[in-house]
């Protein structure tokens, strides 16, 4: 919301030595946000009124003109300014907008400012610019006849404007000297009362302690004609006062008016509609004029029909929900209660009769409504935040005075005010005991009552023994959603008298327990492994993956999460797996990247069984995952699915996993038709799936788009996991004797797999090591060699010759016997 | 046989001087102090002098001997310092060879160092599901029936029946919602952090996203005053930034704190003067805090005459940003490699 300080100044005298700048820090420390200010007379810097003194043609152009023009009161010849102009309205005496250079103007208009330099124009000099309106932004105030017209003061010279002289800088001929005020709508969303401009200048007065002057008065003639209004939904419309007023006109309104208008961001209309929405401005609450003499019969104040819809202002027409709040007259919807008039009886050029609404609706609707038609206005925007029904009355004495001064000829003639509930003032008890203590400050007696009796709180206080209580009335203002128990006092209490005059202080802490490990140290560990140890990249994925990802690995997007406004159609199911995320990701970096290990750690979602019941918080099912990917080409698939079950390997190290365990158990939806394992580990009921790592499917791997790439993926439930944690590490007494290391060949058929192999040697030895394999001369077809190494334990002591052939002897024998193994020398 | 040695020192003296490996030392001292060395010989050789003689030569012979092993020690020493071991000199300035390792994202790192901190509080670390109810995100929190939150324009909810706002499920729109599940489960006093990924339904900009990261601390006991909250806030931007930073708290308005406060850093880049980062203003915004609404303990079962507390609730992603000078929020969950590898710690 933009506030003109000048308006604000009107309603309260500031100390004389307030800068722009202090008045913006104080009122951010202690009521809204204001995120910027300006003077809009700046961007008239080196733009002046200069009179035309001389108009001669342009040697070298039949459109150019060279005018001479005086920039002082009585300038001699030799001081005039030369001007190179194509105007088509250029004349001897003519009061006119000179850019000197310096000047910032829109050149025709144009978007981008240029910056007015001197120079030479066709060949003649040029020293500065005489300006269109358009050039400085003033088309609305001053509208142009005709097409190169540069903007011509002479007939505004002591008329709308004061009287004019060559020289006067442009900022001041036109009053532009102000600063706006740019604040930040959502830091007073709470408060209803600070949307006007006298709502600011209360809470500026109360800030620095400086009178603010009362609104105008405003008393009821006597003999009014009563003007038909009925309020059918009383549970909508609180209080509802048409007034009639007569002998207006519907032209334009003063200068003053409309720049002021304009600089607070509203476009000015007529003299009608201007007033009504400046007495918004100045009061905070919403008005609307309709043409009394369209208006036939009773004003109702009612629910749409279901079926029936208005043709709005701006000409739109909407389709009404019949719990939308209507002003209709007898003959069709007049508006759509507190968002916007309707066309039919809106004031109209011959307006000269209206009938003045000013009403107190329920906010929750409002904000419905606008919601339902995208139609935010001015007015809704704050019938939204709730207004007191009180202020109405505020709004008439503003509306009547300035009518009276606008319109010489009107009056008031008919008058209806209907009200179904007025506002109650909340009042507040509250502590002095409990103020001190949560501010960690003393409250001397008088204190509260000064700080707050300017904000419109009338405070009491009583004392009991030690005890002082105090009773605080809130102005209505602040009675409508705003203020309402003893927390609100202390932070009205602390606010105005300002934060940074708190000391501040280390709450204590006390040392009762220790915070207990959990499960979060144990995924931090893990994250921390993948990334430092196993050479990973974190990467974060949207919740929402694509329909077709999660198709192609396989995932039943009925068992999925919908969410009812999906960020796009297709991603509108929340994911049950870290994985199509994952390989959406890959295929986006694979366009950059030859090579790929990533991996995440976060939720994955699935509907929920149990049946609700009414009450029950029931959340889905929700599980903690961590999945990896790892990339590579179809000849390193071996090598790249060992080192991702060495992964798991250190994993189990790390986290001190007693035994994991790779079987091939149960194929997941994702993967390769050969290449998949599930993952096992010890748990207190038996082994445990917890992990499974597979060959991305060929249907899932067109997702990366590539053919040179396969794709490796892990996930891991970790709520399993950490539940199988035991202790990261176990002392063994440090052996007298080292083991002896051995080794030898075998040569197996092709189909006997390493895990047979391992079966029958690791129980007789130690750290069995798969070494490599071999295939070919001279080793016979179908066969292969599996070369390995182990160690031997020698107890307590050195092991012999032959004790250590007889041990391998036996080691052959049961390798033999059991995989008819051959050996290789 | 006095003339004999003294003569051989000097010629052992100077042939020492010549020789420029270990190999060639040992073959001279193979020839000298050898089982057959010329000064072995002469101390075998000293059997046949007479005892005086004997012992004389004796002497001066294992002087001799033990001179001359210095002596060779001392060259060894000085060829093995001169030596390298590498026959062939390798290129020094070759590039170095690079450990592979990956990272973690960089809001994971700012997120545990934070926990860090808070842990050295002696805070719990919690984090509540990231499918809530419009009864523990809304009205637990004191949001207003009607609130434009609740609104599907800004939180995603999911698309199923629900019997009451209990059952009416959404993506977490906040953190706060948890603040309350944690106090319900644990009581007061309670000091903790939650973090986590939260959601909202807008329109995306270099400032927005649908997803981003939040961090937020409770501290809940009998007397904290609002004035106590500064030291979470100055722990924690201090953490970030491993420097002294000034805070300010400003009167600010959400629903779930009474009061609320803006919070404000000093602008690290004017110091205060103003520039275009903190638009003149000298301070920066950084988090919103204030005491938990009393409808807020409320519905965490506390009373709120009898408690107390301060919130903070700092965006993430903006403190990261602030730390690298990072301008576009969307990149943290693009999953852009060229992006995340620039954070390797």
């Amino acid at each position: 919301m933009k506030i003109s300080l000048n308006w604000i100044k009107e309603y309260v005298e500031l100390p004389s030595d307030l800068s722009m700048k202090q008045l913006a820090h104080d009122l951010t420390m202690r009521t809204v946000e204001v995120e910027g200010y300006e003077n809009p007379g700046e961007a008239l810097e080196n733009v002046c009124v200069a009179r035309i003194e001389a108009v001669l043609p342009h040697p070298n152009a039949d459109k150019l003109r060279i005018c001479r023009l005086a920039t002082s009161e009585g300038a001699a010849e030799s001081e005039w300014t030369q001007v190179v102009c194509g105007g088509s309205n250029l004349y001897v005496g003519e009061l006119v907008v000179l850019a000197k250079p310096g000047a910032v103007v829109h050149w025709h208009g144009e978007p981008e400012p240029v910056v007015i330099k001197s120079g030479k124009l066709r060949g003649e000099r040029s020293e500065g610019m005489i300006c269109a309106a358009e050039e400085l932004g003033l088309e609305t105030l001053f509208p142009s006849q005709g097409e190169h017209e540069i903007l011509d003061l002479t007939p505004l010279s002591g008329g709308d404007l004061p009287e004019l002289y060559p020289g006067q800088a442009l900022a001041e001929a036109l009053n532009f000297d102000d600063f706006i005020l740019e604040i930040d709508n959502k830091s007073m969303t709470h408060r209803p009362d600070l949307w006007g401009h006298y709502g600011l200048a209360r809470e500026l007065a109360a800030i620095y302690r400086c009178p603010l002057k009362a609104l105008p008065d405003f008393s009821l003639p006597e003999g009014l004609d009563p003007i038909a209004v009925e309020i059918l939904a009383t549970d909508r419309c609180k209080r509802y006062l048409a007034a009639r007023f007569e002998g207006l006109t519907a032209d334009a309104s003063p200068y003053e008016m409309q720049k002021r208008l304009l600089h607070l961001g509203m476009r000015p209309i007529n003299r009608i509609v201007d007033l009504s929405n400046y007495v918004m401005l100045a009061t905070g609450q919403p008005c609307h004029c309709f043409d009394a003499d369209r208006i036939e019969g009773t004003i109702e104040i009612r629910y749409a029909r279901a079926g029936e819809s208005i043709e709005m202002l701006d000409e739109s027409t909407l389709d009404l929900g019949t719990d939308e709040l209507l002003i209709a007259d007898q003959t069709c919807p007049i508006a759509l209660a507190g968002i916007m008039g309707g066309n039919a009886k809106s004031v109209f050029e011959d307006t000269k009769n209206v009938i003045l609404e000013i009403a107190c609706f329920t906010p929750r609707e409002i904000r419905r409504s606008q919601q339902r038609h995208q139609l935010r206005t001015e007015s809704s925007a704050r019938f939204e935040k709730g207004i007191d029904s009180q202020r109405i009355d505020s709004c008439l004495a503003v509306f009547a005075a300035m009518s009276a001064e606008l319109f010489p000829k009107q009056r008031l003639t008919a008058f209806r005010d209907v009200c179904v509930e007025a506002t109650v003032a909340v009042v507040v008890e509250v502590e002095r005991d409990f103020l001190e203590r949560r501010s960690g400050k003393k409250i001397a007696d008088e204190a509260l009552e000064t700080l707050l009796a300017p904000l419109g709180f009338l405070v009491e206080a009583s004392s009991e023994a030690d005890r002082v209580l105090y009773r605080i009335t809130a102005p209505t203002y602040r009675s409508t959603g705003d203020i309402e128990g003893p927390y609100d006092i202390l932070e009205e209490y602390a606010r105005i008298l300002g934060y940074e005059n708190f000391h501040f202080e280390a709450p204590t802490i006390s040392l009762e327990s220790a915070v207990p490990k959990s499960w979060r140290d144990s995924e931090r560990c893990l994250n921390e492994f993948l990334a430092y140890r196993a050479g990973f990249q974190e990467i974060y994925t949207y919740p929402w993956p694509k329909e077709e990802s999660q198709l192609a690995l396989g995932f039943d997007l009925q068992r999925g999460l919908r969410l009812e406004y999906p960020p796009a159609p297709n991603q509108a199911y929340l994911r049950q797996s870290l994985l199509p995320g994952l390989v959406e990701a890959a295929a986006e970096n694979l366009k950059h990247h030859s090579q790929l290990r990533i991996f995440e750690t976060s939720s994955v979602f699935e509907r929920s069984d149990r049946s609700p019941e009414e009450g029950l918080e029931i959340l889905p099912r929700e599980r903690r995952m961590n999945a990896g990917l790892i990339t590579c080409q179809a000849s390193e698939a071996e090598t790249v699915f060992r080192q991702l079950k060495g992964v798991f390997m250190g994993l189990a190290k790390q986290l001190g996993l007693s035994g994991l365990y790779f079987e091939a158990k149960e194929r997941p939806s994702y993967a390769d038709a050969q290449v998949w394992l599930n993952v096992l580990a010890d748990g207190p009921n038996g082994r445990v799936e917890l992990a499974r790592l597979a060959l991305l499917s060929a249907r899932a791997t067109r997702l990366l788009a590539s053919k040179k790439h396969l794709a490796f993926v892990y996930e891991i439930e970790l709520e399993k996991l950490f539940a199988s944690e035991t202790q990261s590490d176990y002392y063994h007494p440090v052996p007298s004797l080292d083991n002896l290391e051995e080794h030898f060949s075998i040569i197996v058929d092709e189909e006997t797999c390493w895990s047979e192999i391992e079966a029958v040697l690791a129980p007789k030895v130690e750290n069995l090591t798969y070494v490599e394999s071999y295939r070919g001369e001279p080793i016979p077809a179908g066969k292969k060699a599996v070369y390995c190494r182990f160690e031997l334990v020698q107890g307590e002591k050195t092991l012999t010759m032959e004790e250590v052939d007889a041990k391998l002897q036996s080691l052959m024998r049961r390798l033999e016997k059991q995989l008819s193994a051959e050996f290789r020398r | 046989m006095k003339e004999k040695l003294k003569s051989m020192q000097v010629a052992l003296q100077e042939r020492l001087e010549t020789i420029a490996n270990t190999e060639d030392l040992a073959a001279l001292y193979r020839e000298v102090l050898g089982k057959k060395g010329e000064l072995t010989k002469i101390l075998k050789g000293l059997a046949g002098l007479s005892p005086e003689e004997k012992r004389e030569m004796g002497q001066l012979a294992n002087q001799l001997r033990d001179q001359l092993s210095e002596a060779f020690k001392k060259k060894e020493s000085e060829l093995l310092d001169a030596q390298s071991l590498l026959s062939k000199p390798i290129d020094l300035s070759l590039p170095g060879i690079e450990l592979t390792s990956g990272a973690l994202h960089p809001t994971t790192q700012m997120l545990y160092d934070l926990n860090d901190a808070f842990r050295s509080l002696n805070f719990d670390v919690y984090e509540g599901p990231m499918i809530s109810s419009e009864a523990a995100e809304f009205d637990r929190l004191n949001f207003p029936p009607g609130h434009p939150a609740r609104e599907s324009m800004d939180t995603y909810w999911l698309d199923q029946e629900a019997h009451g706002p209990e059952q009416h499920l959404c993506l977490r729109p906040h953190l706060t919602g948890a603040s309350v599940r944690y106090l319900r489960e644990h009581g007061a006093p309670a000091r903790f952090v939650y973090p986590g990924r939260v959601f909202r339904n807008e329109s995306t900009d270099a400032g927005h996203d649908r997803v981003f990261t939040q961090y937020e601390a409770l501290i809940v006991d009998r007397e904290i005053s609002f004035s106590s909250g500064l030291l979470l806030v100055k722990t924690i931007l201090e953490e970030v930034f491993g420097e002294a930073v000034e805070v300010r708290m400003r009167s600010g308005f959400f629903p779930f704190v009474e009061p609320g406060f803006e919070i404000d850093m000093r602008c690290r880049v004017c110091h205060g003067d103003g520039c275009r980062v903190c638009k003149n203003v000298g301070w920066i915004e950084v988090m919103p805090g204030g005491t938990p609404h009393p409808n807020v303990l409320r519905a965490a079962g506390l009373d709120p005459m009898e408690w107390s507390g301060f919130y903070i609730d700092i965006g993430l992603d903006r403190l990261v940003m602030m730390r690298y000078g990072i301008e576009d929020v969307r990149h943290f969950h693009a999953a852009d490699l060229r992006f995340l590898e620039q954070f390797q710690r």
